[in-house]
């Protein structure tokens, strides 16, 4: 969780701070394993400053992982073996649910009497002595979030997409289908008739997909144009913040990560956003098809022998 | 006893209908069925959990006191059924929403919405929702009942999980249930429910409670603080004053890597110590 800006009571070292000098800590991701059952996240750190490095080889300091996973309320911390500056966190996925934050510290590992290092600033520091607690704060760094796409990838692209009646009350429009992007799922509002329709013909199966291309399709077809956007929209624009807010929206990342699978490069590709949308959703153009002439030649059928009985 | 959980639609429809069917919530009667149509609405769960079939509960008005009591009955009761959920499945908000509005509707109305049912009079609604510090909540009827199905019966509130009424229980429940004492593995969900200010102010306003271990430590030293001094003395002040202190403490200290003991020891300590000082202004 980010924290708002904290004011300590002893040197700290981090990026946003000058109370060193000429000095960093920083942890990075070397590696995600993820299977069905486990995730295994390696991180290394990097540490340039002589005084907490002698905490450290003392023993009077620890460099620790701090993990937290809101969604499903799991937080612990891992400390790194002394002398090694890479750990591997075993994590069972029945404990995690959507994004990681994973930030490094470097806390003391028991109370410090007269802390003062070379390397602190002396402008604010000079002469002045610190008692450090256990567990206080010495260096922390930015941290970084791990996105875990494996769920989205298991299911359906049609997952992301979520079906709403429009509500005459709410809304003063009338139009059959209003797609909105700007939430986790895409969401599609059927005025009344179109969701009641939709509603009865979702119960027979095989004519899903043709809902599927009537519906879904269209939109999805409206979402690549949308990410193709985002993409083409520069970094330091106006629309910086909105760009990367909708880069951070789950169904924007589960379409990225499907694509990068199929290694299509959104950004640069010369398939249409129709293509690249039926492909995602399955050929859908033409299993929606083939699904509908199914039904239809199932319905002559029986309506043929029916005929033959009756003229019998 | 399989669980099961709303469609992701059916609940979007329910979250965003809230004001329209504030009768309906307030009814005995099962009205999803002719409200969704007959559509499908709910999706069975191969979960299988131990059969819970009721909750304690009573249409009666109840003291603090009394609801405290109600908790920790239910605590012990649903976490005792449902405790081979995973932390995932328990944060299922579908799921959870599907049993307040189904299986456990009758404990939901007894013990969030008999204020609403009874009472025309805003006033007399003592709202558990209302964060005690804040005084200038000046919402109409309405309104308060639109906030208490959305929290209690949805996971809409401000806390999710923690506010929803049978989700609650749960969490409670994980997060207090002690293994390391099998004589009386619930005691510290006993000290939790001392009473409703205290476990808010545990479970929500303690930062360092969202880890178990954090959690435990401060439930200890609640739990040896009512022991030595009565629990009429914890009241809401030497708690609110300690989780202020655990704050600000928790800004420049990792209190994750204090083991239990430490934490105790530093909640328990500065509890003493603000009523000795307290103890003296006043005399």
């Amino acid at each position: 969780m980010k924290r708002a800006k904290t004011e300590f009571p002893h040197p700290l070292l981090s990026k946003n701070r000058d109370d060193y000098i000429n000095c960093d800590f920083e942890v990075s991701q070397k590696e995600l394993i993820e299977d069905n059952e486990k995730i295994l996240i390696t991180l290394n750190y990097q540490l340039s400053s002589s005084g907490l490095q002698e905490l450290l080889n003392a023993k009077l300091a620890k460099v620790i992982i701090k993990l937290e996973n809101n969604g499903a309320s799991y937080r612990n911390i891992y400390e790194f073996e002394y002398q090694k500056n890479e750990i591997t966190i075993n994590l069972n996925k029945d404990k995690i649910v959507g994004d990681i934050e994973v930030k490094g510290y470097i806390i003391a590992n028991t109370d410090i009497g007269n802390f003062s290092l070379a390397e602190h600033n002396k402008e604010y520091f000079e002469g002045v002595n610190f008692t450090i607690r256990k567990g206080d704060i010495l260096a922390e760094e930015p941290g970084i979030v791990i996105r875990l796409y494996s769920s989205e990838l298991e299911k359906p692209v049609a997952s992301i997409f979520i079906i709403k009646m429009n509500d005459e009350t709410k809304t003063k429009t009338n139009e059959s289908i209003i797609p909105k992007f700007n939430k986790d799922k895409i969401e599609i509002i059927l005025d009344k008739s179109t969701y009641h329709f939709y509603s009865r013909l979702r119960k027979k199966k095989v004519l899903r997909k043709y809902l599927s291309g009537v519906i879904i399709f269209p939109v999805l077809v409206q979402a690549i144009v949308v990410m193709q956007n985002i993409y083409a929209t520069p970094a330091d624009s106006e629309n910086e913040y909105k760009v990367e807010s909708f880069k951070k929206l789950r169904w924007f990342k589960a379409i990225e990560k499907k694509l990068d699978k199929m290694e299509i490069d959104i950004s640069n590709t010369p398939l249409s956003p129709v293509t690249i949308s039926s492909k995602l959703l399955g050929d859908i153009v033409y299993s929606a098809v083939s699904g509908l002439k199914e039904t239809i030649d199932e319905l002559l059928k029986s309506k043929s022998i029916t005929d033959e009985s009756e003229e019998e | 006893m399989n669980l099961a959980l709303f469609e992701e639609s059916a609940y979007e429809k329910l979250k965003d209908n809230v004001e329209n069917n504030i009768q309906k919530y307030l009814n005995d009667t099962n009205w999803l069925d002719e409200y969704f149509d007959n559509q499908n609405y709910f999706a069975p769960s191969s979960k299988d959990v131990n059969q819970l079939e009721k909750l304690m509960h009573s249409r009666t008005k109840k003291s603090s006191e009394d609801k405290c009591l109600e908790d920790y009955a239910n605590v012990i009761n649903l976490y005792s059924a449902f405790k081979n959920l995973t932390t995932i499945q328990a944060s299922n908000i579908y799921m959870w929403s599907y049993l307040a509005h189904t299986r456990y509707k009758e404990y939901v109305l007894d013990r969030w919405m008999s204020p609403f049912m009874e009472s025309a009079n805003s006033d007399e609604i003592i709202d558990e929702d209302e964060d005690i510090e804040d005084e200038s909540n000046k919402e109409t009827l309405e309104e308060k009942i639109i906030k208490r199905i959305k929290t209690r019966f949805l996971v809409e509130g401000r806390r999710k999980l923690f506010d929803n009424a049978l989700s609650r229980l749960w969490w409670f429940g994980y997060m207090t249930y002690d293994e390391n004492t099998p004589a009386n593995p619930w005691h510290l969900t006993k000290t939790l429910l001392t009473d409703q200010t205290i476990c808010t102010d545990v479970i929500v306003n303690t930062r360092c409670c969202r880890n178990r271990k954090a959690m435990k430590g401060v439930l200890l030293a609640l739990e040896e603080f009512i022991e030595r001094y009565g629990k009429k003395n914890v009241g809401m002040n030497y708690y609110r004053a300690c989780r202020k202190y655990l704050n600000r403490y928790g800004a420049v200290t990792s209190i994750d890597f204090l083991n239990t003991e430490e934490i105790k020891n530093l909640a328990y300590n500065y509890m003493v110590e603000y009523r000795e000082k307290n103890l003296l202004i006043t005399k």
